[in-house]
């Protein structure tokens, strides 16, 4: 019994903590799951507003009738878009060809993660992208018709997002442990307290039983029973076991008779 | 309720409102400092973008100046910030000040010259320098021209508004899911007391029982975990010793305790279930290609058809399969098709593959759902059977909500995707606890019908007025209304209206929230004054008038309103249906026997109700969505108003 006591208190109160500590941690989680994306859809609007201007004027080169991939100024665009934008850590321009697009410098396709974006919303004005330079946005450059003749891909360094998510997660973090420690110890202390009556009166209880067993076994004189319990919570074991306990000790006194 | 079982409540409620108290207070004084830091956060962040914004439309300007174009003889500046603020409606003013201070052209709400002035020039390539005017965050950058020569600034305002509605939207996300936290805290406490406190006290009940009796303790008794459960076992052994040994037929877990595993194993799996049902309209849409010919509004419907279809077809077979095995058996072969179902959907490429793999979820479901209240009828007794069907009503739309709103945020953060698979997991988990608290016995199989079923019996049941009646002009209305607008045209018209996809999640959970609160405590009440069929009537009615909502509040407020009817009105509607099945076909059940008597009921109501979504996606293409709610309230309205004058009627004449 002894070493059992610990159970429900212990188990309770481990639970309890728990889970205090998994909520608190989801709670986290998500603040810095929500920065994070806050963060992303800023610099992929950011850079969008300069692909799009980069789009604007590779487009004026295809109305005029050029392919974009004779349009040798298709280069200084980018540059001047890189320019404009610090950030700008990749660009490349792809150009319809065969029912896909291919990169017009490498002869490379279109990555399959990002023609597969374009498929899944064919209509999308952009599409939001990622790769192992950074992620970024791909924009489609059409012409007089409205035909898609190419589509212009921006990349940033995932660097811009380190430092502001950094000096977040530092202060939710803290924050976090900061009152983690004292709602786990304060939540720990009053469930020991709510249910340490429930289970106070077991020892005795269980010694008496013991007793009343080894006088059974031994035919040695019978112990009294325990005097009752002095709290509420110690009285409901009191209440259930006090009677039937007096009943066995009187049938094994009787049994011996 | 005894002494004991009354201790025991006294102290789960204290230890859960302690524990909830705690919780939530730690989770406000995390949350508050941190929606503060966002509020400084995030518009210095937003500023990165307008510095990107502001440096175009300089760049322009120099162009044109460059050009030769005398900066005061400039035109069409105005028309060009309309199309900034418009393409970047978080952007309050724009405003370009010549170098002598004059301002040029200016396009929304822009604060005076003086205050403007104050604004600190951000340098290009530094960081944005933001200052608080009027109820913008200013920004203000140079035009220099090709020679070098500054050209005036641009003023930028970020409306701070736009910053407070992107924190007020965190912080519903955040109530919610402390909302969510909070019920599954609830759950997994009142599982751990139950199992630790409730089943060795009810053991010492027991033993003591038995030991006044003057018999050896039955297996009961020596049931559960921890030092309680040990004392149990001690004095077990003593009356052992007394009074000869245990009786070997008693059942080996008490009824409260098997209804405690039955309820969790039901929340985590309904849970599950419900993660994708936000979102499945949007990602059918995603996945959408020509099929059979229909139209794009009718088709994107046809997956929660498929699902709502194939939960209900399986009850009749189910009703057989469950005669053959036991429940835990039954219950894991339920949760590994929806979880089966719900890894298909996440690879599913296609509309075909899509429909396929949502109708092996609802076939799951259908048979969770079957097994669950095949326990509950198994082990609950006879007179605590409400108390048990409640409990299966309520956790069922507890967990409905928590899904859902889980799963609205989860498609938001991960993608529809990998909610899908998360989803899965969660159905796996179910399945793991249904195995290890399940039993195995004998009694865990449902009993085979006792009468012999024939054509002849099922005709009779279909042509008794009160029974068909209850099923068609109450049961089926709702049941389609509910289908189509809360599984179909709400995501959808959300979704144009522009609400996000956790907006969507929090508005449709109000549903399963509503019927979670309110179904026990109508129950009750209607339990006390014998109101069932009123009731019946009043919450479809309540139905009906929801779809009105749509009509004076064409936004988010009447879909919310159209949604909160619905789950106040079923929490009216359903339970009172159920009770008034033995009662109004009290022959028919002599001679089917009464659970045949549920099957056919929900069959005949959940089999039609995959038309819901057909008819609304019919009449959303001929009405709008507005109209399609509102017509469908008048149906269900107008049927529950002949249902009065059918039980009248039939009153009447067995009078």
């Amino acid at each position: 019994m002894s070493k059992a006591r610990g159970g429900i208190r212990g188990a309770i109160i481990l639970t309890v903590v728990a889970v205090l500590l998994v909520s608190l941690t989801i709670l986290a989680a998500f603040n810095s799951l929500y920065f994070h994306k806050f963060l992303v859809n800023t610099q992929d609007t950011r850079l969008l507003a300069v692909a799009l201007d980069a789009r604007d004027a590779l487009g004026r080169a295809v109305a005029l009738g050029l392919p974009l991939g004779q349009f040798d100024g298709r280069h200084q665009v980018i540059e001047a878009a890189r320019a404009g934008d610090g950030g700008v850590v990749g660009a490349a321009l792809f150009e319809a060809r065969g029912g896909g697009f291919v990169n017009i410098d490498a002869g490379t396709p279109l990555p399959e993660d990002w023609a597969t974006a374009m498929r899944r919303s064919p209509a999308a004005e952009w599409w939001s992208v990622r790769d192992a330079q950074g992620f970024g946005v791909l924009v489609p450059v059409t012409n007089s018709f409205d035909t898609r003749v190419g589509v212009l891909a921006l990349l940033q360094s995932s660097a811009v997002l380190d430092a502001p998510a950094r000096s977040f997660n530092e202060t939710l973090i803290g924050m976090t442990l900061l009152v983690a420690g004292p709602a786990a110890l304060i939540l720990a202390a009053l469930v020991f307290v709510l249910v340490r009556p429930t289970v106070a009166r077991l020892p005795v209880w269980s010694a008496h039983a013991s007793a009343l067993q080894a006088a059974a076994e031994a035919g040695a004189p019978l112990p009294d029973p325990p005097p009752p319990a002095a709290t509420a919570g110690g009285r409901l074991i009191d209440a259930l076991v006090a009677e039937p306990m007096g009943l066995l000790r009187a049938d094994i006194r009787d049994g011996r008779t | 309720m005894n002494a004991t079982t009354a201790a025991v409540t006294r102290l789960k409620v204290r230890v859960v409102t302690l524990a909830l108290l705690v919780i939530l207070s730690a989770a406000a004084l995390v949350s508050i400092p941190v929606a503060n830091r966002q509020f400084e956060d995030l518009p210095v962040e937003l500023a990165a973008k307008h510095v990107t914004l502001v440096s175009q439309l300089g760049r322009d300007i120099a162009r044109a100046v460059d050009l030769g174009i005398p900066v005061a003889q400039l035109r069409g500046l105005e028309d060009m910030f309309a199309a900034a603020r418009a393409a970047h409606p978080e952007v309050g003013y724009l405003t370009f000040i010549d170098a002598d201070g004059t301002p040029r052209a200016g396009h929304g709400g822009t604060p005076p010259d003086t205050l403007l002035a104050r604004v600190p020039l951000t340098t290009p390539g530094h960081p944005p320098r933001l200052v608080e005017v009027e109820h913008f965050h200013a920004l203000r950058l140079p035009v220099i021209g090709r020679d070098g020569a500054a050209l005036g600034d641009i003023h930028l305002g970020i409306d701070r508004s736009h910053v407070a509605r992107l924190i007020q939207d965190r912080v519903f996300d955040i109530i919610t899911v402390m909302v969510v936290t909070a019920i599954i805290a609830t759950e997994l406490l009142l599982l751990l007391l139950d199992s630790m406190v409730t089943a060795p006290l009810l053991g010492l009940q027991r033993w003591a029982e038995d030991t006044r009796a003057r018999r050896g303790a039955t297996q009961a008794a020596q049931q559960g975990r921890g030092e309680l459960a040990a004392f149990v076992r001690q004095l077990t052994g003593l009356s052992g010793l007394v009074h000869g040994a245990p009786p070997q037929d008693a059942p080996s877990v008490p009824w409260l305790i098997m209804l405690r595993y039955v309820r969790v194993a039901l929340f985590v799996f309904v849970a599950a279930d419900t993660l994708s049902l936000s979102f499945l309209p949007l990602f059918s849409r995603e996945l959408m290609s020509p099929l059979w010919g229909l139209s794009e509004d009718v088709l994107v419907g046809l997956p929660i058809v498929a699902y709502w279809l194939m939960s209900a077809v399986v009850q009749l077979p189910g009703a057989r399969l469950l005669e053959h095995m036991t429940h835990r058996r039954a219950f894991v072969v339920g949760a590994l098709l929806s979880a089966a179902g719900s890894v298909a959907s996440a690879l599913s490429s296609d509309m075909a593959s899509l429909l396929l793999a949502r109708a092996v979820s609802g076939i799951g479901l259908g048979l969770v759902f079957m097994v669950c209240q095949a326990a509950i009828l198994t082990h609950v007794p006879p007179e605590r059977r409400t108390y048990g069907v409640a409990t299966f009503t309520g956790v069922f739309f507890l967990a409905t909500f928590s899904g859902t709103a889980v799963g609205g945020i989860a498609a938001e953060h991960l993608g529809f995707r990998s909610t899908f698979l998360l989803s899965a997991g969660v159905a796996l988990t179910a399945c793991a606890f249904a195995v290890l608290t399940f039993g195995a016995s004998r009694e865990a199989h449902r009993p085979a019908a006792q009468a012999a079923e024939g054509w002849a019996a099922y005709g009779k049941l279909a042509v008794n007025p009160r029974y068909a009646g209850l099923l068609l002009l109450a049961a089926l209305p709702n049941r389609m209304f509910n289908v189509a607008l809360v599984f179909f045209l709400a995501p959808l018209y959300l979704d144009m209206l522009g609400a996000s996809k956790a907006e969507i999640g929090r508005i449709v959970g109000v549903y399963g929230l509503t019927m979670a609160f309110a179904a026990p405590i109508i129950a009750a009440w209607v339990d006390r004054r014998g109101w069932q069929v009123q009731s019946v009537v009043v919450g479809s009615i309540l139905c009906g008038l929801g779809g009105f909502a749509v009509v004076p509040f064409d936004n988010q407020w009447g879909i919310l309103i159209a949604v909160a009817l619905m789950g106040l009105g079923q929490s009216m509607s359903i339970p009172s249906q159920m009770t008034l099945i033995p009662v109004v076909a009290a022959r028919n059940a002599a001679v089917l026997g009464l659970p045949r008597l549920y099957a056919v009921f929900r069959v005949g109501e959940r089999v039609p109700a995959f038309l819901g979504p057909i008819i609304a996606g019919v009449l959303v293409s001929l009405l709008g969505y507005g109209a399609a709610i509102a017509t469908y309230g008048v149906w269900v309205a107008a049927s529950s108003v002949l249902l009065i004058f059918v039980f009248g009627a039939s009153r009447s004449k067995t009078a």
